[in-house]
């Protein structure tokens, strides 16, 4: 009796490759289900070399692609706005660390574009070791473009790169949150930079990136439709205070940040009486809370017939998640209130 | 590198469409959300060094003397080994029994045994051909002593059968004669899964019908929940009994071994994997062979899998008395298969392997997938089943009416004669089962070719009856509808029209676990 496939037919096939595709994201990066997060494999210690991208020929090639095709790109879909960047002139050559909130995939290079060129030629981005260098392609093309060194955001032995890069007359580019926000509010600033910082004695240019979670917030490989507006705001450089410690100065560090999306919003002088940025430990990296929305134009602006000091801190803890992606994509206002403090 | 231990994992929007074996295919499969999927730990690493563990193990045994102190000269040594059903797949050369039936040889040489024996537990299992033991015991021990001293049980041989007693419970304990009559008797063991092993090593593997029915029969198998956990396994008890009784009458120096999970070859270790983890390869190789696989005649696709050598590596080796061994190696397996899993679910899926205990270098009828899904897949698991009672079971599987006629003669009959007139495990015992063990043709072919016994596919079936009794609804997907109908089952030909056929008993939206093996993986139900 052997009836092979008189009744029974081979095995089934299974998904379409247009199933296979989506389910495995191709074009994008890999997803690890949410309940399979904590069975992930420890990434191997291995340092990706990115020397390489910090010689001559890489730079001359970044430069070239920073200038003729990302700047050009990011002024196409977007509507860039670039302020306080004069604060590199007066560094001189010191090498600094910038740091920044971080929502989207935008803003490292956003924040390069808006460097004066002899600062971005000597700036480097720290990336997660575990996103960005996963693959060699990824970690050699991203090294390539944007200058990414890879740092270990998941533990494990920190690398020794930063330090040297900074030791050795590089610009490093940090965003303390380590990740994207989720929800345009600005994430809890780890120590790290500010512990790089006071390590290497170097200065801290705070920087506050506005309107890019709008634009391209997670999820998004392409800028929304419409040039949507996206600001870059330099603040002046912060150095460590006598006695102060590493989180003490990251708070600091992180109010400044949020401080500086409140200026780009109203003002200089509105933006130090703002109740979001009174205290410089809200929202700052030892409490984990979140502070208030830097991507938003609205977060800050005051209502009318009530002054700043009256408003509930936008983005504080336990406001509802909704709320804080509201308020990070709302459109900028046409108008603002006129300052003598605004540029 | 770290081992990750098994885990559960709930299909989100980001879980990627899962692999599912099919019998000699493979499918990806996208499951509903918030479908559990029971992955097992991954492969433990094996032991640095095999053969100083297996001589550390035969010098320090448990509960009983070293070996190398059993052994004298004049003596009657016989060896007993696991047969082909494991491990599955087969092992990559050396195997594991090989290796430890070379030390045993060699300290017995060294004391001055004359007297040995090597003979194949394979009860009444198919006889090993010569090609197949050699595979196991290795070129040395086979030219030294194949086909006199090296040969397969055979459980019709009246002349070579020794009927030992009863138990307190009445269970005749007749085994291979000359095990029973040898001055010491080495079982040497290869445990795949918590079932295998202990007291159902020789009791089982050495003994005839007349012994087997005590415990292979539909009431005991009912009452056995699960066969993965030895202690509340009716048919383990009976096991035991008699191992205990045989052991009051016989010296027995049992050897086990414990694998890891490293079940298919390094080229396929996509399929050992989490899906979310593959590179581009790895679902280059699946997409491939799951439809290149469907495309491929029935011969080469059997024969790619069936070539399959498994790279396992060794994760324990223990020896001495029966008992006190089995718990070491129980303990060993569980660190390698257990995995928590919390409550029950409406719906149990299972993707059936090509390959199953009883069709090494064979086809899987649907006989045998019914015992592979209902009997060990549904059992895999410790404390409750996967499935509430009365829930679904949704196997995959073509359950193709194919038959081997030089393997599993009697299944022919058993499918098209006794599956016809009842599938219920009870009455089918009752009414057909002496005759299709004392049937002379089907013993004759048993004993001089290499068929399974005239009553093994009875065996298969009650295999089957916890399953068959805890379930309510049972659909194959993919499945030939007419085997599935003849069997009392129902055939859907995807997993959504099985969700639909099923939901008469389980709701339009039950909580679904997906039991994701080959490799195994034996589910500690809370």
């Amino acid at each position: 009796m052997s009836r092979t496939g008189a009744f029974g037919g081979p095995p089934r096939p299974g998904v379409s490759v247009r199933e296979l595709a989506n389910g495995f994201r191709w074009g994008g990066r890999s997803l690890v289900p949410g309940s399979a997060q904590g069975h992930r494999r420890p990434v191997s210690a291995r340092e990706f070399p990115t020397a390489w991208a910090r010689g001559g020929p890489a730079r001359a090639a970044r430069t070239v692609f920073l200038e003729a095709a990302m700047n050009p790109l990011l002024h196409a879909a977007l509507t860039p706005t670039v302020a306080g960047a004069e604060v590199f002139g007066s560094l001189g050559d010191d090498p600094v660390i910038i740091v920044s909130n971080h929502s989207s995939h935008l803003d490292a290079p956003m924040l390069l574009c808006a460097l004066p060129r002899a600062v971005r030629e000597r700036t480097a981005v720290t990336a997660a070791a575990d996103y960005f260098f996963d693959s060699t392609w990824r970690g050699l093309s991203s090294a390539l473009a944007f200058g990414t060194v890879p740092i270990e955001r998941r533990g494990g032995a920190p690398s020794s790169t930063p330090l040297e890069l900074l030791r050795g007359g590089w610009n490093l580019v940090v965003f303390p949150e380590g990740t994207r926000s989720a929800d345009g509010s600005r994430g809890r600033f780890r120590l790290g930079a500010g512990y790089l910082a006071m390590t290497a004695g170097v200065a801290v240019v705070p920087a506050a990136l506005r309107g890019a979670y709008a634009a391209m917030p997670r999820g998004r490989a392409w800028p929304v439709p419409g040039r949507p507006r996206v600001s870059v705001r330099f603040g002046r450089p912060l150095r460590p205070g006598d006695g102060e410690d590493v989180r003490a100065f990251t708070g600091r560090l992180a109010a400044e940040v949020t401080r500086l999306g409140v200026e780009d919003t109203t003002s200089w002088w509105a933006s130090l009486r703002s109740p979001d940025t009174a205290s410089p430990a809200a929202g700052a990296g030892a409490g984990g809370d979140t502070g208030p929305s830097v991507s938003s134009g609205a977060s800050a602006r005051p209502a009318a017939g009530t002054g700043p000091a009256r408003r509930a801190p936008a983005g504080a803890p336990g406001m509802a998640r909704w709320r804080r992606i509201w308020e990070a994509t709302e459109p900028p206002a046409a108008a603002r209130p006129r300052s003598p403090w605004d540029r | 590198m770290q081992v990750r231990p098994g885990f559960v994992l709930e299909v989100d929007e980001r879980t990627p469409p899962l692999l599912v074996h099919q019998g000699e295919g493979l499918t990806l499969e996208r499951f509903p959300l918030g479908t559990r999927v029971v992955y097992p730990p991954e492969s433990l690493p094996g032991v640095a060094d095999v053969d100083a563990a297996i001589a550390a193990a035969l010098e320090h045994p448990f509960n009983c003397e070293p070996l190398r102190v059993l052994l004298r000269p004049g003596m009657r040594l016989t060896i007993a080994f696991d047969d082909l059903s494991i491990p599955l797949p087969r092992m990559r050369r050396p195997d594991v029994r090989q290796r430890i039936i070379e030390q045993v040889l060699t300290l017995a040489a060294a004391a001055g045994v004359d007297d040995v024996q090597l003979i194949a537990a394979n009860a009444l299992h198919r006889r090993m051909t010569a090609a197949e033991i050699e595979h196991i015991v290795g070129e040395r021990v086979f030219r030294s002593f194949w086909p006199d001293n090296l040969y397969n049980h055979d459980a019709e041989d009246r002349d070579n059968l020794l009927h030992i007693g009863v138990t307190d419970h009445g269970e005749d304990v007749e085994i291979n004669r000359r095990a029973a009559e040898s001055d010491l008797l080495v079982y040497v063991n290869v445990n795949l899964v918590a079932m295998d092993g202990g007291h159902k090593s020789v009791p089982i593997g050495l003994a005839s019908y007349n012994s087997l029915r005590h415990h292979h029969n539909s009431h005991t198998m009912l009452r056995s929940r699960s066969f993965m956990d030895h202690t509340r396994s009716e048919m383990h008890s009976s096991a035991w009994r008699m191992g205990r009784f045989l052991a009051d009458h016989l010296k027995i120096f049992h050897v086990e071994t414990t694998l890891n999970n490293a079940c298919f070859p390094d080229r396929y270790s996509f399929l050992t994997r989490r899906e979310w983890e593959w590179s581009v390869k790895d679902q280059a190789m699946a997409y491939g062979m799951s439809r290149g696989l469907a495309a491929m005649p029935t011969r080469p696709r059997r024969k790619i899998f069936h070539d399959l050598l498994a790279d396992y590596q060794v994760t324990g080796v223990f020896a001495g008395e029966t008992e006190a061994t089995h718990d070491q190696t129980i303990a060993s397996v569980h660190r390698q298969q257990l995995v928590e899993v919390d409550g029950q679910s409406d719906v149990l899926v299972v993707g059936l392997p090509y390959v199953g205990p009883y069709n090494v270098n064979s086809v899987m009828n649907p006989i045998l997938a019914t015992c592979m899904g209902l009997g060990y897949f549904f059992n895999m698991y410790r404390g409750r089943p996967l499935v509430r009672h009365q829930g679904a079971m949704i196997l995959y599987h073509p359950v193709t009416p194919e038959f081997s006629q030089l393997h599993h003669p009697s299944y022919v009959d058993f499918f098209s004669e006794v599956l016809a007139e009842s599938t219920d495990p009870a009455t089918i015992e009752a009414k057909f089962e002496k005759q299709y063990a004392t049937d002379p043709w089907y013993v004759h072919l048993y004993r001089t070719s290499h068929a399974y016994h005239g009553v093994h596919p009875f065996y298969m079936w009650y295999w089957a009856a916890h399953g068959m009794d805890h379930l309510g609804d049972v659909v194959w997907v993919g499945g030939d509808r007419a085997a599935c109908a003849r069997m009392g089952f129902r055939a859907a030909s995807t997993f959504a029209d099985a969700l639909e056929m099923v939901s008469g008993t389980v709701g339009r939206d039950p909580s679904i676990t997906y039991l994701h093996s080959p490799p195994h993986a034996i589910a500690d139900v809370r």
